[in-house]
C-alpha cells in the first residue's frame, strides 16, 4: 500500500474530530492533492461527502490544531473548488427532490459554508500563484475562469439557494451573496484588480478573465468596481490588454455605464457642475478607450438618442487625441451626403449635427477658414438646404451659420428671416459655447463621486418603511388604547400573526402578509422579489397598485423621475409566472401610466425594447400599445381609462408566444384584437379611417378653388373642423402631446425602424408586430396634430417607412396599417405640401392601389383601399395642374 | 406586551393528540391520541398518573362524566366509560418498540361500553353522566341519544334536520336542547321533548364549509360554532318558536319544500366573525364564559373575548406540525377550599397536612388549582400548557 492509499484509508476510518487535524495536515502537504488525478478526486469526494458534513463545524470550533486551516487550504485550488461545486450541484438536486429532508439540507449547507470560506477576497491571487507553478498553466487558467467568470460557481450556488428556499424557509445565509449575480460580479471585479496589482505577466489572462466576467449579466456592477479611484490604474492596464473584439464590447459597456451612472440625472445640475463631470468622464474615456476605437465610439454615441452629455465627453476624448479635425471632416462629409440626408434616421442626423457643432469651438480659425471654402462644406450645406424636411434644412442652416460666424474672411450667412429658423438655431447655439477639456487633475474623481452621492441621496429621500410595530401598521394594536379599561383583566397580548395570512393552496401554510406598496421603489422591489413564499403575493399586490402609485406620483416629488426608467425596465420584462388574473391588463395599465407620466424617459425605452432585447411577441405588442395609448391619452383626444373592466380584457391566457406567433394567422388576427391593447388601437384606427374617409366620400365631387392668391394653406382636417365649428366658440382642447410627440414618441420608434426590420419583422414575429408598429406611429402622428411643430418631419419619416414595406407585403393587416398611415399623413398635412413633397409617392401609391385593390382578400381592407384610392384620386385631380408642372420640372 | 409563552410541555407519544379533558379539580388532565392511547396527567407534577390503550383506533373524545368516570370514544366504533383509579394503573409512557404490546399496560375498570357509529369523526356530546348524543348508527346524517343508566336505552333516535345537510360534524347537549353542526355548514338546534320526539328550533347555514366544532354558553344562551372556513358564528339558543317538528326519517313523514323554506328563513345568527384564517378545527369555551380559544390549521391558537369577539392573543400552539385540539382548565372549582378559606375546619386541615409533612405539596396544589390553564394538543404529540387570563 503506497502513501496515498494509506491516506485514503486513514481518512475513511476517521471516527473523531481529534483525528482529523494531523490527517488534514498530511493531505495538505501532499503535492498531488491540488492536481487532477484519481487520488485527489477520491480524497476530495471522501472529504466532501462524508468528512466535511460531519466534522466541519467541529473543526471550525476547534482552532488550536489548525485543522480548519488545512481543510480550507486543501480546497483552495482549481481542483478543490471544482469538486466542491460539482458536489453542491448533486446535493442541490437531492434537496430539491426531498425538500423536507433535514439531513440533506444540512449537508448542502455545510458545503456552501465551506465554499464561502474559500471564496473570499484574495482567492484569485492564490489560485494564480498556484497556477504559475504548474506545468499545465493554460489549462488550469481556463478551468479557473470557467469556475468564476464562466458562472459555474454562480450557477450552482444559485441553484442550491433556490433548492434550499424551496420549502419557503428563508434564512439569511452568509454564503447567499454568491448566488446574487450583482454581488458576485462586484466581487470578481475586486478580485481581478487585486490579482493584477501591477503584475504585468498575468495581464493578458486577467484581461480575458475580466471580459468573461462581464458576460455574467451584470457588466455595470463590474464596471462600477473598476471605475473607482483606487482601482482605476488596473482598469487602464487591463482594458489595454483586451483583444480587439472584447475591447469593442468593453467600450460599449463603458459608455452605457457612464451614461446611466453619471449622466442620466445630470439635467438638474448647474452648468459648471455638468462641465466638470463631463471633463472627468473625458478623462475616464481617454484612459480606457484607445484612439483606434474612434469609429466604434462614434457609431455608439450617434446611435443613442438624447445623449448630449455623453457626446460632449466623447468630443473631449477626440480633442485630447487630436482626432477632432479628422472626425469633423469625415462627419461633415457624411452629414452633407444626399443619401444620408434622405435616408438616415432623424435622430442620428441630429447626433451628427451635435457632434459637428461641439467640435467647432475646438477648431482653429485657419482650419475653419479652410473648411468653409471646402467643397465638402459647400455641397453639404447646399444638399441640406435642398432637403424637403424643414428640420433637415434647419440643421444645415444652423451648422453653416455657426461655422461661418467663426470665419471672418467669408461673408456671414444671414438666415434670421427664414421662418422658424431662429427658434431652431437657439436650440443649437448653446453647443457652440461649450469647450470641454479632459480633466487632468486628481480632483476630478470628486466630481464623479458627487453623482453617486446624489444617486444615493435620491434613493434615501424615500424613507424605508418600518416593518413591524408602528401603530398605523398594526390594526390590532391601534384601537386598543380606548378599550383597555373596558377589557380590564383581559388585556390583549401582542398579536404575532398580524403579518401573515393563509396560503391560497394550503391553509396550514402561513404566508407573510404583503402590504400594499407605497413608493415607486417598493413597486420595483416587489416585482424583483424572488422569495418563493412571498413573490406571488408581492407581484399580485404590486400589479394591483402600480397604476395608482405611478399616477399619484406624477405631480409629486422626484420619485417618478428617479425611478421611472428602472420601473419601466422591470415592467417590460414582467411575466405572468403566477397565473395572476388580469395580469396583462394591469401590466399594460401600469406601462401606459408610466408612459403618460414620464414620456421623455419611458417612451424611448419602450421603443428601444420593442426592437432589441429578449422579449416575446406579447411583451413587444404591449410595449407598442402602451406608447400609442399614452400618446392618445396625452393628446386629450381619447382619455385612457386605467380602471378597465375585465370584460374588455381577453378571457384566457395565450399560448406560449412562439407558438402563438406561429398561429397568428390572418384568420385569427381579428380575435386577437382584444389582447395587449390592440382593441384600443383598432378603435383609434377605425376612428381615423372613418373620419377621413367620410370626408373624402362626401366631398368627392368638391372642387376646391386653389387659384386664389394669398390663401393660407391648411390641412383638410383643420378646414373641416373649422367649418363644423362655424361661428360657435368651442372649448379648445389641450394637447399635451404636441410638444413631445416627435422627440419622445415618434422619433425613437422611427430611429429603431432599421433594426426592427432587419432583426424582427422578417423572421420571428412577422406581420402582426409589423402592422402594430406602423399603426402605433400613425396614431402618434394623428394624436400630435395639429399643435406639434414637427408634424411634417414625422410625416416624412412615416412616408419613408411605409414606402419600404409596401412592396414587400400582401398581408392584409400590414396593408391596413399602411393605408391608415397614408390616411393620417393626408389628414394632418396641407394638400399643397403633400403634392409638393410627396407627389411621386402619391402617384405611385395611386397606381399601386388602382392595380391591386380589388385583389385584396380581406373585405374591410379592400374597402379601405378603395376609400383611400378615391381620396388620393380626388387630391390628384384637384392638384393636377401642379402635378403636371412637377413632372415637367422633374423631366418626366 | 409579548405573546404568551407556554408554562410547561407534556411530552406523550409521538402521535397527534386528538382530545383533551381537564378534571374538575383542575389538577388532572386526560389526553387521547391518534393511536388510541390515553394518558392521565398530573398537572402538578407534569407526569403521567395512568397510561393505557383505550381504543384500537384513533381517539375522538375523552370526557370526564364525573369525578372518577371517564368517557373515551374511538374510531374503532367503541365508546367506553372507565372508572379511574390512578393507583392501580401503569405510568410508563410506551416507547415505539413497546407500543405494539398494549396489553402489558393495565386498563382501568370498565363501567360501560357501547358500539357507536364513528365513521364521521364526530365527537360525542354528553349531558351529566348519563345522556350521550352520537351520530346515528344507521345513518351518519342523523343523531341518536342514549342513556347509560340504569340500563342502556335510546330515548331519541335518528334526529334529522329534515334537509340535505351532509353528515354530522359536531354535537353538543345543553339542558333540553341538542345542537348539531353539519358537513354542509348548517347548524341546527333541536328541542328534546319528554315523549321522545324532537322539534327543530333553529337551522341556519352559518358556514360555507363543514362545521368542525361548537360550544354552548349557558349564561348567555348562545352557541358559537367554527368550521373549515374562517368564520366564528354566534347563534341564539333561546329561540322560542318551533320551526317544524324534527322527525326521525320515517318513511311516512315528509316536509314540504315550502314549509322548509318559510321555516328556515327566520334563523339568523347573532353575529359572524371572520378571523381571516381558514380552518378552525377546535373551539373551546372557558367555564366562566369570558373567553374562548380556537385551534387553527395555520398552527396558531387564538384567544377571543366571548362577548366582544375581540382577539386577545394569538400564538403558535405547537411546533411546526400544527395544533389539533385545545381545552381550558377549570376556573370555577367546587371545593370547600375556595369558599371557606378561613374556616376553622380548613385551618385544622392545614395543620394536619403540615403535621404529616405535606404542607408544601398542598400549597403547590392550591397554586395549580388557581391557575387558568389552557392545554393545547399538538400534532407532534406534545401538550402545551399555558396559564392565560
Amino acid at each position: 500500500m503506497n502513501a496515498e492509499d494509506t491516506l485514503l484509508v486513514r481518512l475513511k476510518r476517521v471516527s473523531a474530530v481529534a483525528e482529523l487535524p494531523p490527517l488534514l495536515s498530511d493531505l495538505n502537504s501532499s503535492p498531488s492533492i491540488r492536481q487532477p488525478s484519481s487520488f485527489s478526486m477520491q480524497i476530495l469526494l471522501q472529504l466532501l461527502n462524508a468528512t466535511i458534513p460531519e466534522y466541519y463545524h467541529a473543526l471550525k470550533a476547534d482552532k488550536r490544531d489548525g485543522g480548519i486551516m488545512h481543510c480550507r487550504s486543501i480546497f483552495s485550488s482549481v481542483n478543490g473548488l471544482g469538486a466542491i461545486v460539482s458536489v453542491i450541484g448533486t446535493r442541490s438536486a437531492q434537496v430539491r427532490s426531498r425538500p423536507r429532508d433535514e439531513t440533506e439540507r444540512g449537508k448542502l449547507l455545510v458545503l456552501l459554508e465551506l465554499l464561502n470560506d474559500i471564496v473570499r477576497p484574495g482567492v484569485i491571487s492564490v489560485l494564480a500563484s498556484q497556477l504559475r507553478e504548474s506545468d499545465k498553466e493554460v489549462l488550469y487558467w481556463q478551468e479557473g475562469s470557467s469556475l468564476f467568470a464562466g458562472s459555474k460557481i454562480l450557477g450552482y450556488v444559485g441553484d442550491a439557494y433556490n433548492a434550499l428556499n424551496q420549502s419557503g424557509e428563508f434564512a439569511n445565509w452568509k454564503w447567499a451573496w454568491m448566488a446574487d449575480g450583482k454581488k458576485f460580479t462586484a466581487f470578481l471585479a475586486g478580485e481581478v484588480v487585486k490579482a493584477y496589482n501591477g503584475n504585468v505577466t498575468e495581464l493578458a489572462r486577467l484581461a480575458k478573465f475580466m471580459s468573461r466576467s462581464m458576460d455574467l449579466g451584470y457588466p455595470d456592477h463590474f464596471m462600477r468596481k473598476l471605475i473607482e479611484k483606487d482601482n482605476f490604474y488596473a482598469a487602464t492596464d487591463l482594458s489595454s490588454a483586451l483583444p480587439s473584439v472584447d475591447r469593442m464590447t468593453f467600450t460599449k459597456i463603458l459608455l452605457h455605464y457612464l451614461q446611466s451612472t453619471y449622466l442620466d440625472r445630470l439635467n438638474s445640475q448647474e452648468a459648471d457642475a455638468i462641465t466638470r463631470r463631463i471633463e472627468a468622464l473625458g478623462m475616464i474615456l481617454v484612459q480606457l478607450v484607445p484612439p483606434s476605437q474612434e469609429d466604434h465610439l462614434l457609431k455608439l454615441v450617434q446611435a443613442g438618442a438624447g445623449q448630449l452629455f455623453l457626446r460632449r465627453a466623447v468630443v473631449c476624448w477626440l480633442v485630447f487625441h487630436g482626432l477632432h479635425e479628422e472626425v469633423f471632416e469625415n462627419t461633415l462629409r457624411q452629414w452633407g451626403d444626399r443619401i444620408v440626408i434622405k435616408n438616415l434616421q432623424l435622430s442620428r442626423q441630429e447626433a451628427q449635427t451635435e457632434i459637428l457643432l461641439l467640435i467647432i469651438p475646438h477648431l482653429t480659425v485657419s482650419y475653419i477658414k479652410q473648411t468653409t471654402q471646402s467643397p465638402a462644406f459647400l455641397e453639404g450645406v447646399s444638399n441640406r438646404l435642398q432637403a424637403m424636411r424643414p428640420k433637415l434644412r434647419f440643421m444645415g442652416m444652423a451648422f453653416a451659420t455657426a461655422l461661418t460666424a467663426r470665419d471672418d474672411s467669408s461673408p456671414r450667412l444671414k438666415l434670421d428671416e427664414v421662418d422658424g429658423f431662429d427658434e431652431e438655431y437657439n436650440n443649437w447655439k448653446p453647443l457652440l459655447d461649450i469647450h470641454d477639456v479632459v480633466a487632468t487633475d486628481e480632483s476630478c474623481w470628486d466630481d464623479l463621486n458627487d453623482s453617486q452621492e446624489i444617486a444615493t441621496e435620491n434613493s434615501q429621500l424615500i424613507p424605508e418603511r418600518e416593518s413591524g410595530d408602528s401603530e398605523e401598521e398594526n390594526p390590532h394594536q391601534s384601537g386598543l388604547e380606548s378599550e383597555t379599561e373596558e377589557e380590564g383583566e383581559f388585556r390583549p397580548f401582542a398579536i404575532i400573526d398580524d403579518g401573515s395570512e393563509d396560503s391560497d393552496d394550503d391553509p396550514t401554510v402561513r404566508r407573510e402578509k404583503v402590504r400594499p406598496p407605497v413608493y415607486m421603489i417598493d413597486l420595483i422591489a416587489y416585482f424583483n422579489d424572488s422569495n418563493e413564499s412571498t413573490s406571488a403575493q408581492k407581484h399580485k399586490v404590486a400589479l394591483m397598485h402600480a397604476t395608482k402609485i405611478i399616477l399619484r406620483k406624477a405631480d409629486y416629488g422626484q420619485e417618478l423621475a428617479t425611478t421611472s426608467k428602472e420601473l419601466a425596465q422591470v415592467l417590460c420584462g414582467l411575466r405572468n409566472n403566477f397565473g395572476l388574473n388580469d395580469f396583462d391588463q394591469q401590466k399594460m395599465n401600469a406601462m401606459i401610466a408610466l408612459c403618460v407620466t414620464a414620456p421623455e424617459t419611458v417612451s424611448p425605452l419602450h421603443a428601444e425594447y420593442v426592437t432589441f432585447g429578449d422579449y416575446s411577441l406579447q411583451e413587444r405588442l404591449i410595449m407598442l400599445s402602451s406608447i400609442a395609448l399614452a400618446a392618445l391619452h396625452l393628446s386629450g383626444k381619447s382619455t385612457y381609462n386605467f380602471e378597465v373592466s375585465r370584460e374588455d380584457m381577453f378571457p384566457s391566457r395565450l399560448l406560449p408566444p412562439d407558438i402563438h406567433a406561429r398561429f397568428a394567422l390572418e384568420k385569427d388576427y381579428p380575435q386577437d384584437l382584444g389582447r395587449f391593447g390592440l382593441s384600443y388601437i383598432e378603435n383609434s384606427v377605425r376612428a381615423i379611417k372613418s373620419s377621413s374617409l367620410r370626408e373624402s366620400v362626401t366631398n368627392a365631387i368638391e372642387n376646391a378653388d386653389t387659384s386664389k392668391s394669398g390663401e393660407i394653406f391648411v390641412s383638410r382636417r383643420l378646414q373641416t373642423e373649422r367649418d363644423q365649428r362655424g361661428g360657435k366658440n368651442l372649448a379648445v382642447q389641450k394637447n399635451s402631446l404636441a410638444k413631445i410627440a416627435g422627440q419622445s414618441f415618434f422619433f425613437p420608434l422611427a430611429s429603431r425602424w432599421k433594426s426592427f426590420t432587419s432583426t424582427l419583422s422578417r423572421n420571428a414575429f412577422g406581420e402582426m408586430l409589423l402592422a402594430h408598429y406602423v399603426k402605433t406611429m400613425a396614431i402618434i402622428l394623428n394624436s400630435s396634430y395639429p399643435a406639434a411643430t414637427d408634424i411634417f418631419d414625422m410625416s416624412s419619416e412615416l412616408m419613408i417607412i411605409i414606402s419600404t414595406i409596401r412592396r414587400d407585403t400582401g398581408e392584409p393587416s400590414v396593408l391596413e396599417a399602411i393605408f391608415t398611415s397614408i390616411l393620417v399623413i393626408m389628414d394632418v398635412n396641407e394638400e399643397a405640401s403633400l403634392i409638393q413633397y410627396f407627389s411621386k409617392q402619391f402617384l405611385e401609391i395611386k397606381e399601386y392601389l388602382e392595380a391591386s385593390w380589388e385583389g385584396i382578400g380581406a373585405e374591410d381592407v379592400r374597402n379601405l383601399a378603395a376609400g383611400l384610392l378615391v381620396k388620393i384620386s380626388e387630391m390628384v385631380n384637384k392638384w393636377q395642374r401642379r402635378l403636371v408642372g412637377e413632372y415637367i420640372s422633374m423631366g418626366g | 406586551m409579548a405573546y404568551p409563552a407556554a408554562v410547561a410541555t407534556l411530552r406523550a407519544l409521538a402521535q397527534p393528540i386528538t382530545s383533551l379533558a381537564f378534571h374538575e379539580s383542575n389538577l388532572r388532565l386526560v389526553s387521547g391520541d391518534d393511536s388510541g392511547w390515553c394518558i392521565h396527567w398530573s398537572v402538578l407534577t407534569r407526569r403521567p398518573l395512568a397510561v393505557w390503550k383505550s381504543h384500537s383506533e384513533s381517539i375522538l373524545t375523552v370526557k370526564w362524566l364525573s369525578d372518577d368516570l371517564l368517557l373515551t370514544h374511538g374510531r374503532d366504533n367503541k365508546l367506553y366509560v372507565h372508572r379511574l383509579d390512578p393507583t392501580t394503573l401503569d405510568t410508563d409512557i410506551p416507547t415505539p418498540s413497546t407500543m405494539s404490546t398494549p396489553d402489558a399496560w393495565r386498563k382501568p375498570w370498565l363501567v360501560a361500553s357501547m358500539d357507536v357509529n364513528a365513521l364521521n369523526f364526530c365527537s360525542v356530546a354528553t349531558l351529566g353522566s348519563n345522556l350521550i348524543a352520537v351520530p346515528g348508527t344507521l345513518d351518519s346524517d342523523t343523531i341518536d341519544i342514549y342513556t347509560l343508566l340504569p340500563a342502556l336505552s335510546r330515548p331519541y333516535k335518528a334526529i334529522s334536520a329534515g334537509i340535505k345537510t351532509g353528515i354530522i360534524m359536531a354535537l353538543a347537549l345543553h339542558a333540553d336542547v341538542l345542537i348539531a353542526g353539519y358537513e354542509s355548514g348548517h347548524v341546527a338546534i333541536f328541542q328534546l321533548q319528554d315523549n321522545g320526539s324532537t322539534n327543530i328550533v333553529y337551522l341556519c347555514k352559518a358556514h360555507s364549509q363543514p362545521v368542525l366544532s361548537l360550544a354552548v354558553h349557558a349564561d348567555d344562551a348562545t352557541v358559537i360554532t367554527s368550521g373549515a372556513d374562517s368564520k366564528i358564528v354566534k347563534h341564539p339558543l333561546d329561540r322560542p318558536p318551533t320551526l317544524y317538528p324534527s322527525s326521525p326519517k320515517s318513511p311516512g313523514h315528509s316536509i314540504s319544500e315550502n314549509e322548509k323554506h318559510s321555516a328556515i328563513s327566520p334563523s339568523i345568527p347573532i353575529s359572524s366573525h371572520d378571523i381571516k384564517h381558514t380552518g378552525i378545527s377546535s373551539l373551546n369555551l372557558r367555564d366562566d364564559g369570558e373567553i374562548f380559544a380556537v385551534a387553527c390549521w395555520d398552527g396558531n391558537v387564538r384567544v377571543f373575548r366571548y362577548f366582544s369577539m375581540k382577539l386577545l392573543a394569538s400564538f403558535p400552539g405547537g411546533r411546526q406540525d400544527g395544533v389539533s385540539c385545545l381545552e381550558f382548565g377549570r376556573t370555577i372549582i367546587d371545593s370547600d377550599e375556595n369558599t371557606q378559606e378561613t374556616s376553622p375546619e380548613r385551618q385544622h386541615k392545614e395543620v394536619q397536612s403540615f403535621v404529616i409533612g405535606k404542607a408544601l405539596r398542598h400549597k403547590a396544589e392550591q397554586k395549580a388549582k388557581s391557575r387558568h390553564w389552557l392545554a393545547v394538543g399538538g400534532k407532534d404529540g406534545r401538550i402545551g400548557l399555558w396559564d392565560i387570563y
